[in-house]
């Protein structure tokens, strides 16, 4: 139980019952999903903060608590000079400054209903009269309230700050403050926002000044990294439908606001600037190659003529990036949208829509998988349409009625389409009642939901069983001595471990893209998010 | 005839509708309104017009001299009936509509029926609407789009076998128009006005013969709006041309469509066996089908 509340994958609570204090556990259903999902955080952290990052993430990660001073013990930093111990604080600040991994405090283990609970208990032990329903709605209002505040506070918990860093903040006029916490801990309350979010010099400057506190334990940040997980679906969408700069275009974009976007609640993104996004696209992203102009001048090289190469070739790039943007702007899909006029424009990224967008695109791929494309049709027939009886859907979807009612029925049976009745008399006579059939998003959800943990399930299952029947060989392959010579294995077992490790991988990769389904489903729908994070 | 007679039966054949008394007065001011009404009647007598009522308006309609040849023959019954039939036009009119319209038994009605079709005066068709109807129209009438159910259909049966392979030919026209021949990785900006329209579209399937049936701009929107439910392509709201002003005509917008690469982007679930598995509903962690015990896994992982 120790180990699994240490994880986060289960929370505590206690409450007095008569007499004695009575313990009551509650396990994270989302959490323990997210296991399956380590390869691609590892990935992602490798990607975002290098080797040096990865290995105290993957610390904290193997152990779900941890503190930095025992994870540099872990990784072995603490072996080494100044120089590595320098190189592994800037590691771990940019992890926390960059919310990878977030301080754990005492209430992060107790259920969060139980926490509200006993917030309302304090408020109403503070009363002096018992309270009304009014009182009780106010305070609940009230710690509702200082939850958002807590969610959208630019505090970061465990960063201490230099003293010089901290005389050069205040020279520059940032609203930054250090508090003591509770526990005697330095508590960095930083007016500017999140810190590092510009880069460059300064920023990194700044992180090898800040230290973070050594007795501070943390634990991966899972809500903000399937923020990265999700934005890069929604990069690989626009890829597919359009081209690879769109997406390098859009993946700009975000990277931009991400470090203003805490977890997949957020609905929409910050603003930014065309000129910021044109500014950050990578120099290596083939632009020019990207958008074909036509005979609207943008091949014509300057647009002095002056045969100045370079200029020329940003005048180019320029043009290319601005009509991806356009062309991504005005996608029917809504996910980039204009926020203002001002300049080239200012853009933001609806998160909802694009949560809805891929979720849709994942439930349409599925139906297609497992009842055919003309299934999906009628899908999308009624998801456009809203609610339709058979005649018009099966003139919508092209197909004859008495195919088009079976259709239906097998979708209605998988938990894709639904109907509602419309009686025409007051008895609701089943004779005289208009069927009307619909989709909706969320039971849609529910049953993709209810494939995809199925196959997961089959397939972890089957992992089990493949590994059960090689077992003593892979005990055999596992001994130290057989790791330092691998001749100790004979020819037929090591042909049989090839074939275990081939059939590992596949299932394991089976199991990912799985995986990446319930992502798109379930876990990055804003609604979704702001529900589980309630639950947790 | 007399001429007043002529003069009016003319007037009334001229106008398809037939024409009114103050029409017929209007046109012949000279006559006094007795002998107007006597000449109507003698006309009526002898079948050369007849009385219709639209709304609260009598018109007289002429009938020319085939019909009045062809109904001369027939008894009174059959007339009745054969009107019925005649007035329903390209729409047909089902037999419980014709009884209850005529006032006559079931019998007669039946034997009006048998006797005028074998005399291949009227015909019977089905409708794509209610199949086990059997309606009836003239036999030189050819049933109206609402009955045949236009050219997606074939014997009263939705031809999908046609209706997918021209989907497929509307297809692979617009993906060949949606993206840069000489670089097909590349997109046109917003701008692009070469997308090709549903008019577009129904020239070139005439102009290539693609279809033998006579298809209209309606036929290939609904076409084109099935392949937006599949999928494969989105529609394109015209763009302002500011030179020309809107560059559809007044009224309705001239949609371009554009192919969509992603059509075809395939589910996790199709990786493994278990997406397309026909007994997926009876598999469970225990039984008779088990993960552990699949066959189709166990395929599927020595491929």
């Amino acid at each position: 139980m120790a180990v699994l509340i240490q994880h986060g994958l289960a929370t505590h609570a206690q409450t007095r019952e008569g007499p004695r204090m009575v313990t009551y556990y509650s396990i994270s259903m989302r959490n323990i999903l997210r296991l399956q999902r380590a390869g691609l955080y590892l990935a992602l952290v490798e990607e975002r903060m290098g080797k040096d990052g990865l290995a105290v993430f993957r610390a904290i990660m193997l152990h779900g608590t941890m503190s930095i001073g025992a994870a540099r013990g872990v990784v072995g930093f603490s072996r080494l000079g100044a120089p590595a111990k320098k190189k592994f604080n800037i590691a771990v600040a940019k992890l926390v400054r960059e919310r990878f991994i977030v301080a754990v405090t005492a209430k992060d283990s107790v259920t969060r209903s139980d926490r509200v609970i006993q917030a309302e208990a304090t408020e109403v032990a503070k009363l002096d009269a018992p309270p009304t329903a009014k009182d009780l709605l106010k305070i609940r209002e009230r710690i509702s309230l200082r939850e958002d505040e807590e969610y959208h506070s630019t505090t970061i918990i465990g960063l201490k700050r230099g003293t010089a860093a901290a005389s050069a903040d205040d020279h520059g006029g940032g609203a930054s403050k250090v508090l003591i916490g509770p526990d005697g801990r330095a508590i960095v309350l930083d007016g500017n926002g999140l810190v590092g979010t510009g880069g460059g010099a300064h920023a990194e400057a700044e992180a090898e000044a800040d230290a973070v506190d050594d007795k501070q334990c943390f634990r991966v940040y899972h809500d903000r990294l399937d923020v990265f997980l999700r934005n890069k679906q929604v990069v690989n969408y626009f890829s597919d439908k359009y081209n690879d700069a769109a997406g390098v275009v859009l993946k700009t974009v975000l990277r931009l606001t991400e470090a203003h976007t805490r977890t997949c609640r957020d609905r929409m993104s910050e603003r930014v600037t065309a000129n910021q996004i044109m500014q950050s696209i990578p120099p290596d992203a083939r632009l020019e190659d990207a958008v074909d102009m036509g005979d609207s001048g943008f091949m014509q090289g300057s647009a002095d003529g002056s045969g100045d190469e370079a200029s020329a070739g940003r005048a180019r790039r320029g043009r290319a990036a601005l009509a991806l943007l356009e062309l991504l702007r005005t996608d029917a899909s809504g996910v980039l949208n204009r926020a203002d006029e001002r300049g080239a424009g200012v853009y933001r990224v609806n998160f909802e829509r694009a949560a809805a967008v891929l979720r849709d695109q994942c439930v349409d791929a599925l139906i297609v998988e497992k009842h055919g494309s003309v299934h999906a049709r009628i899908v999308r027939v009624l998801r456009d349409k809203q609610k339709l009886d058979e005649k018009a859907v099966s003139h919508f979807a092209m197909l004859p009625m008495d195919q088009c009612r079976e259709r239906l029925h097998e979708l209605s049976l998988a938990g894709f389409v639904a109907t509602v009745e419309i009686p025409r008399t007051a008895d609701r006579n089943p004779s005289r009642m208009f069927y009307l059939w619909h989709v909706d998003p969320h039971r849609q959800a529910s049953a993709a939901l209810r494939l995809v943990f199925q196959a997961m399930s089959n397939i972890i299952q089957r992992a089990a069983k493949e590994a059960d029947a090689r077992a003593p060989l892979l005990a055999k392959a596992r001994r130290e001595d057989v790791m330092a010579d691998p001749s100790l294995l004979a020819a037929s077992e090591r042909k049989e471990l090839r074939v275990a490790c081939a059939a590992r991988q596949r299932l394991d990769v089976a199991a990912a893209r799985l995986d990446r389904m319930l992502l798109l489903v379930h876990d990055i729908a804003p609604r979704a998010a702001a529900a589980a994070a309630a639950a947790a | 005839m007399s001429d007043v007679d002529e003069e009016i039966y003319s007037l009334a054949l001229s106008r398809k509708d037939g024409v009114d008394n103050d029409t017929i007065e209007e046109k012949m001011p000279h006559l006094p309104a007795e002998a107007l009404a006597n000449a109507i009647n003698r006309l009526l007598r002898v079948g050369k017009i007849e009385l219709v009522q639209i709304g609260t308006l009598t018109l007289y309609k002429g009938v020319s001299m085939a019909e009045l040849e062809l109904t001369s023959k027939m008894n009174e019954e059959d007339r009745l009936i054969y009107k019925l039939i005649e007035n329903s036009g390209n729409e047909g009119i089902w037999v419980r509509t014709l009884k209850l319209k005529s006032n006559l038994p079931q019998t007669i009605v039946n034997r009006s029926l048998k006797q005028l079709e074998a005399q291949d005066i009227i015909k019977s068709v089905k409708s794509v609407k209610h199949p086990t109807r059997k309606l009836y129209m003239l036999s030189t009438v050819s049933p109206s789009a609402d009955i045949t159910g236009g050219p997606w259909f074939t014997d009263q049966e939705m031809d999908t076998d046609f209706i997918d392979q021209l989907a497929k030919q509307c297809h692979h026209l617009i993906y060949a128009y949606s993206y840069p021949r000489h670089n097909p990785a590349m997109v046109y900006p917003v701008s692009h006005m070469g997308y090709p329209t549903a008019s577009q579209i129904k020239r070139f399937i005439s102009d290539n013969r693609v279809s033998t049936v006579e298809l209209t701009t309606e036929n290939i929107e609904e076409l084109l709006t099935m392949l937006i439910y599949d999928g494969k392509i989105e529609r394109i709201a015209p763009a302002l041309d500011v030179d020309r002003g809107l560059r559809a005509g007044a009224g309705k917008p001239d949609w371009m469509y554009r192919a969509l690469r992603i059509a075809d982007k395939d589910s996790p679930l199709t990786d493994i066996p278990c997406g397309r598995c026909p007994v997926a509903s009876r598999c469970s962690g225990s039984g008779a089908i088990t993960p552990a015990k699949c066959s189709y896994l166990a395929k599927w992982l020595a491929f």
